[in-house]
């Protein structure tokens, strides 16, 4: 098995896996949605709320907010030595704000140097009259329990496989047809820009009336995307995704 | 009421992006906007698209209750 990175940066990553299967791709996939741990806002504890989003809905919208996490020095809770929450295992935020103004996840004052959340998302409106003060902590854990520990979304594709056949007349309908503008007529013939690009729609087999294109998915490389949602860079949690699919298969092996 | 933080469907951030987007709305091609916002599924793009800001509205009306602090 093979990766090749087409693109990366801070908050996403694009790349290729050769020689793979498709239940694998998809397992990797989950794996990078559901298992990767990252920090979310687990405990709020409200000491003013006069706003007029309820104490529960306020709760869940700081739960939502991404936190810069760093794997290496954090534990999962019940996993963690101490007694009852340390700086090892959760990260406790203070927020205090008074009316008129919007209160952003900027607000959030961090315990932690490196930990904060993801800047600019609006949490509440405040009236003249309103005024919040709260604690909250984050802690780790995965969206196998709760969507907001979801470090990224994930997407792949079957690596598009475009043939021409001798039978094309470069008319052009197929190029007119393409949404993504990947084929091109160059020098009276008919070529493919990108095939990356494609997404497999096959309009193109359907506008062509010699049957002379052919469009298929190769199902064993898979184009993959890598959103972070913030938490975590792209690469790390691809990386961290294997080594939990590792970690899975020897558990299974080691039952057996 | 007010943007949600996250898309429903997918799970990325959509409310970091919502404040730009009502600046530039009117001026801009909707379309324009959100791409250049780096909002590319349809699942994101009607959470920004379709939400209606009640907020202000709330604010006032919860207000009356409220003593001045």
């Amino acid at each position: 098995m093979e990766i090749d990175v087409l693109s990366s940066d801070d908050r996403s990553l694009r790349f290729i896996l050769k020689d793979g299967n498709p239940s694998l791709a998809n397992a990797l996939r989950r794996v990078m949605t559901s298992e990767v741990p990252v920090l979310a806002i687990e405990d709020v504890e409200f000491i003013e709320n006069s706003s007029s989003l309820y104490d529960e809905v306020l709760a869940h919208r700081l739960g939502l907010i991404p936190i810069k996490t760093d794997l290496s020095v954090l534990n999962f809770r019940d996993e963690c030595k101490c007694e009852s929450g340390c700086p090892s295992c959760q990260v406790e935020f203070t927020l205090k704000k008074k009316g008129p103004a919007i209160v952003y996840s900027d607000d959030l004052k961090s315990t932690s140097k490196t930990m904060k959340p993801l800047p600019g998302i609006p949490l509440v409106k405040l009236g003249k009259k309103q005024a919040i003060e709260l604690k909250a902590t984050a802690v780790l854990g995965t969206a196998k329990e709760h969507a907001k520990w979801q470090p990224a979304v994930v997407g792949y594709k079957y690596y598009p496989r475009i043939t021409i056949s001798e039978r094309c007349t470069r008319c052009g309908d197929c190029v007119e047809a393409c949404p993504r503008k990947i084929l091109v007529v160059k020098k009276d013939k008919l070529t493919v820009t990108d095939e990356k690009e494609c997404i497999l729609c096959r309009a193109c087999m359907d506008a062509c009336g010699e049957e002379a294109i052919t469009v298929e998915g190769d199902d064993k490389t898979f184009i993959y995307e890598v959103e972070s949602t913030g938490g975590l860079e792209p690469i790390e949690i691809a990386t961290r995704s294997c080594d939990i699919l590792m970690g899975k298969a020897q558990e299974l092996a080691s039952r057996l | 009421m007010i943007i949600p933080v996250r898309c429903f469907s997918c799970g990325a951030v959509v409310a970091d992006k919502y404040e730009e987007f009502e600046k530039r709305m009117g001026k801009e091609d909707p379309k324009k906007i959100l791409d250049s916002l780096g909002v590319k599924r349809y699942c994101c793009r009607r959470m920004i698209l379709s939400h209606v800001d009640l907020m202000d509205e709330v604010i006032e009306f919860d207000e009356k209750g409220l003593k001045s602090t």
